[in-house]
């Protein structure tokens, strides 16, 4: 079994291996009594079954590279924290998300929320693919597509997929793994959303692909 | 799932976010948000008499302060340079055809010249007025300046068949236009404007946003050519 | 010479929300359709896609989706004596062109009109008598009334996916909606938009003060709708780009995203664009149709032969083309003889603009076409006119459809119009001020039509429309009553400072309004005062139909579009059962 397949299969995910460790830069000038206490959640856990994020979502929120769990580094603190609150009301089903989500206190979310958004995120390698899934991907990302009456994913995900602060999360990084799963989850009506529901729905399976691949490997920043 | 102007998520949402700030500040040092202004002109149509002349007035339309930079820091001068240079300046979506009558005040533009031909007769007339003087527009203090434009915009001075009134109503529009369009068209420079005011720019979701009155959204704006490809959207339109 | 090409069944002009209905529905029946678009094909992908789409300098300043007046523009005058000199640029009003037409770049505003509306001559004289009818005016009953057109509205309203509360559903006023709304059969397909801070605001206050405010109904979904038609919209992420822009996540309802590409699949149909319609052609006896003359963007013309002439263009299109084809015979004002051209209307637009403080961040840029919260308490004869010497009224309309900066940088009374005071005016009010939409209904008069200019041509040679138009002394009265009513909520929402700031007169072209342009081809009884009869077909023609809101003897507050969409179904109701079976005069 690969270590992805043992990470999806058990409830519990394995500690995050010090072996990567990755320096990070914050993106605000000094860390807030906030952010510190969510530090310390991110890396400990509470008393109430929260268990450490670190353990998934990696203390400098790459999460492990296998895209079963994602980079949360840098998104967005209101959305980090909207998401928390779904998983805790089970607005947003994840059976593993739940009982952490529910172990936070209202405080805690934002705190945990306000570390990962403080932190850098790094852009790493990505596995060679086809160089016309990606350029589907992009052509998706930022054209749409007439006949599947879809629009650009840019269009509300932002420039080359940064996001729209404080709503709309960034892709752009994002392992194309969560991203493909996310899309289908939206697909079958498993996660909610007004605004994914048709896209995820008119989207084939190789766009759904091609969007993924193109986003994990587009630059945060953009060229310029 | 759209939720109540009350509900718990909203609250939350305020308590954790009443003011949002993106990785860039935002406030600072007005000169300091825009780099040098002079480094980047623009030479598509201004000769040097009409670019100095621009500069003087447009700061003095939109001036700049102690905290946010004006017209002339904000590229507007470029601005008009290529509007003038383009379709735009060229008379598209102008209708030409004579005989051409001068008309009542609620039938509008009524003069045979494009944008750029009234520019630039204007800007002849000026220039001679000053000339003739041995002055020029840019060298006078502030206060002449702004008595200078006040009288063009007062009307009743003919810039070689131009109204004064309709020149400077010209320039007040493309001055307010190269402050606040998208940076793609060459002035708002580092969507300096939209910053001062707190608009988001182009890109533009707001479905989780509407309904959470009074947040104040303070985030980086977005403009059109913030996307890397922007080169790809020309692309797949046959290019225009 | 033109060259003539083989026959067809119908021929739309303009393919617009008129051209693209009345085409899919008679191309559903085995017809043989062609439609002629002037302008380009466009649709949602690649043409509207954000950002590029999200260009206000390209498209709310430089109005890039409309008609090109290089090539065709029109002539104005307020006054009858007065020459009319062409409008060089357009502002006060925008005509658009392409594929889908106004539907494409329009708000999404989704009105009924009212009962009394179609009735309106009968009505006000019932109630109020002839004497509070100023002597110019000309208002008319239609010759179809709401209940005839009721399910109409329904079937267009589904089409579209109007989101809304239904206020008076069979006659049983409903909490939630307009509880002053002419009666429905059914609720809207969607429920209303999210409410502004700006709408919720008013909503307090106009309450306070006895009114009803209630959720605007719009055209932009608020969920994701199938419609009857199989397809499926996107809800509306309120980006604050919506009049004058192409929609980018297909919520707009427009033709592009509610019907045209059912219509594009039937073979039955064909597309032409760049299409320029010169003309309708009339046999030897004048009375019958026999196609169309139209050139292409080769500069090629073509005689395009057909049994059924559908005229779609667009309000000032459409009267224009009667006017150039010889349907119908002219009016002229001096003689009230001649209809083409009589009625024209508009709409009496004000606003208020409401200051507030610096604390509240009204973020009016987070908006969508056609939200807002509304009263109709002062609209249409929703209100007694006994004792105010007028007719008609406004809706009050609070949000925002958009706060695009070059648009949008209000500031108060008294501020400079440039300089360093200005500046830090804009800087203060910018996000802090509410503008309230007052839309007003224009009441048709004789001295306001439309006819060909003498003096001015199109690039094709052909003369183009002139307007004398200016508001009539009674809706200028209508204004500054309902708009001194709308400045009251506002400083009861605590404003600053408030501008009452009515229409006034006259009518000029440089400024924006509004594009509710009415009248010119109006819909009636009797051939001596109207264009069409009740079905939408001319007097004179009956091969001939048109159907826009050139049909309306006068404009109501609403903004038109919901009506022309009942009229439009209505029409090809009567095509399909009734002339379709037997050619004729309908009436």
């Amino acid at each position: 079994m690969t270590r992805n397949h043992i990470l999806r299969n058990t409830a519990l995910a394995l500690p995050f291996a010090g072996a990567l460790l990755v320096s990070f830069s914050t993106a605000q000038s000094a860390a807030t009594d906030s952010t510190q206490l969510g530090a310390q959640i991110v890396a400990q856990g509470t008393a109430n079954g929260a268990i450490a994020c670190a353990r998934c979502h990696g203390f400098d929120g790459q999460a492990d590279g296998s895209g079963a769990f994602p980079k949360l580094a840098g998104q967005f603190p209101q959305y980090l924290a909207k998401q928390l609150r779904a998983y805790a009301s089970g607005t947003r089903q994840n059976a593993l998300m739940e009982p952490i989500a529910k172990g936070l206190k209202d405080a805690e979310i934002d705190s945990v929320a306000q570390y990962y958004a403080s932190l850098h995120p790094s852009t790493l390698p990505s596995r060679p693919v086809a160089a016309q899934l990606v350029a589907r991907g992009e052509q998706l990302a930022k054209l749409g597509d007439l006949n599947l009456r879809v629009q650009a994913c840019e269009s509300c995900h932002g420039p080359n997929g940064q996001g729209e602060p404080p709503a709309v999360p960034y892709l752009a990084g994002q392992y194309s793994h969560y991203i493909n799963f996310q899309i289908q989850m939206f697909r079958q009506g498993i996660r909610k959303s007004q605004q994914m529901q048709d896209p995820a729905h008119s989207l084939r399976e190789p766009d759904i692909v091609a969007v993924a691949a193109y986003f994990e490997r587009a630059s945060r920043n953009g060229a310029k | 799932m759209s939720d109540g102007p009350n509900s718990n998520s909203r609250r939350n949402f305020l308590r954790s976010s009443l003011v949002l700030i993106s990785t860039a500040t935002l406030a600072g040092e007005a000169p300091a948000l825009l780099g040098s202004a002079r480094a980047e002109e623009t030479r598509r149509f201004l000769n040097e008499s009409e670019r100095r002349f621009l500069l003087a007035a447009v700061d003095r339309l939109i001036p700049a302060d102690e905290r946010w930079p004006g017209a002339a820091e904000a590229g507007v001068v470029n601005y008009i340079d290529l509007q003038m240079a383009g379709a735009w300046g060229g008379g598209e979506m102008l209708y030409r055809h004579g005989p051409f009558r001068k008309g009542t005040p609620t039938q509008g533009y009524q003069l045979e010249y494009t944008p750029a031909e009234l520019f630039r007769r204007s800007m002849a007339a000026i220039h001679s007025h000053f000339s003739a003087q041995g002055k020029s527009f840019d060298q006078l203090p502030p206060a002449q300046k702004d008595a200078y434009l006040t009288n063009l915009e007062k009307g009743g001075i003919d810039l070689d068949g131009v109204p004064s009134n309709t020149f400077f109503d010209f320039l007040l529009k493309h001055t307010v236009e190269g402050f606040f369009s998208d940076p793609i068209y060459g002035g708002n420079k580092n969507k300096i404007s939209w910053k001062m005011i707190g608009f988001p720019g182009a890109y533009s979701d707001y479905y989780d946003l509407i309904d959470k009155h009074g947040v104040e959204l303070r985030r980086e704006p977005m403009g059109i050519g913030d996307g890397a490809a922007s080169h790809f959207m020309n692309a797949m339109r046959g290019g225009h | 010479m033109p060259q003539t090409l083989k026959e067809v069944d119908v021929v739309v002009i303009g393919v617009g929300f008129a051209g693209s209905i009345l085409a899919k529905e008679l191309a559903a029946t085995g017809l043989k359709v062609v439609g002629l678009e002037r302008g380009h094909t466009r649709h949602s992908v690649p043409d509207f896609q954000a950002p590029a789409i999200h260009d206000e300098l390209k498209y709310s300043v430089r109005k890039g989706m409309m008609q090109d007046v290089t090539r065709e523009a029109m002539t104005f005058r307020n006054q009858h004596r007065e020459v009319a000199l062409p409008m060089r640029q357009w502002e006060a009003f925008l005509p658009g062109t392409g594929l889908g037409g106004c539907g494409v770049h329009w708000n999404g505003q989704a009105w009924r009109y009212q009962v009394a509306d179609f009735i309106y001559k009968t009505h006000i004289e019932q109630r109020y008598g002839k004497k509070i009818v100023d002597p110019d005016l000309r208002i008319q009953d239609w010759g179809v009334t709401y209940q005839e057109l009721e399910p109409y509205y329904d079937r267009f309203e589904y089409l579209l996916g109007v989101c809304g509360k239904a206020g008076n559903l069979n006659g049983k006023i409903e909490q939630g909606g307009n509880p002053l709304e002419a009666p429905r059969s059914r609720e809207y397909p969607n429920p209303p938009m999210k409410e502004q801070y700006a709408g919720a605001l008013f909503r307090k206050a106009a309450t306070d003060l006895g009114y009803h405010p209630f959720l605007q109904p719009s055209a932009n979904m608020t969920r994701p709708y199938t419609n009857p038609e199989g397809l499926t919209l996107n809800p509306c992420v309120y980006c604050g780009f919506c009049e004058r822009y192409g929609c980018e996540h297909f919520a707009k309802a427009s033709p592009q995203t509610v019907i045209l590409p059912v219509l594009m699949k039937n073979p039955n149909f064909e597309l032409r664009t760049e299409s320029q319609v010169l003309r309708i052609n009339l046999d030897s006896s004048g009375k019958k149709a026999t196609g169309v003359n139209y050139m292409d963007a080769q500069g090629r013309e073509f005689e395009q032969p057909a049994s059924l002439v559908l005229l779609t263009a667009f309000a000032l299109n459409d009267v224009r083309m009667l006017l150039l084809s010889g349907i119908g015979k002219p009016y002229d004002p001096v003689t009230e003889k001649g209809v083409v051209g009589r009625n024209y209307a508009y709409q009496t637009q004000s606003y208020v603009p409401a200051f507030l403080k610096e604390d509240i961040h009204l973020n009016s840029f987070m908006a969508a076409g056609a939200s807002g919260t509304v009263i109709d308490d002062f609209s249409a004869d929703n209100f007694d006119h006994s004792a105010l010497g007028f007719i008609g009224g406004c809706y009050v309309l609070c949000g925002s459809t958009n706060a695009r900066p070059i648009e949008f940088h209000p500031t108060p009374p008294g501020t400079p119009r440039w300089g360093r005071q200005w500046k830090e005016a804009v800087r203060r009010h910018y996000n802090h001020t509410a503008v309230f939409n007052l839309s007003g209904t224009s009441t048709a008069s004789r001295w306001n039509y439309l006819d060909l200019d003498p003096t001015y041509r199109d690039a094709w040679g052909l003369p183009l429309l002139r307007m004398t138009f200016d508001f009539p002394e009674n809706d200028l009265r209508m204004s500054r009553y309902v708009t001194n009513k709308a400045s009251e909520i506002a400083r009861r929402m605590g404003a600053t400072t408030v501008v009452d700031e009515p229409r006034t007169g006259p009518f000029t072209t440089t400024t924006y309004q509004s594009t509710h342009n009415t009248g010119g081809a109006i819909i009636g009884s009797d051939p001596a005062t109207s264009v069409v009869n009740r079905y939408c077909q001319t007097w004179d023609v009956p091969n001939v139909f048109v159907v826009g809101a050139c049909n309306y003897p006068q404009n109501s507050s609403y903004n038109p579009t919901g009506t022309l969409g009942a009229l439009i179904y209505w029409t090809a109701d009567a095509l399909k059962s009734r002339y379709l079976k037997n050619p004729g005069p309908l009436v």
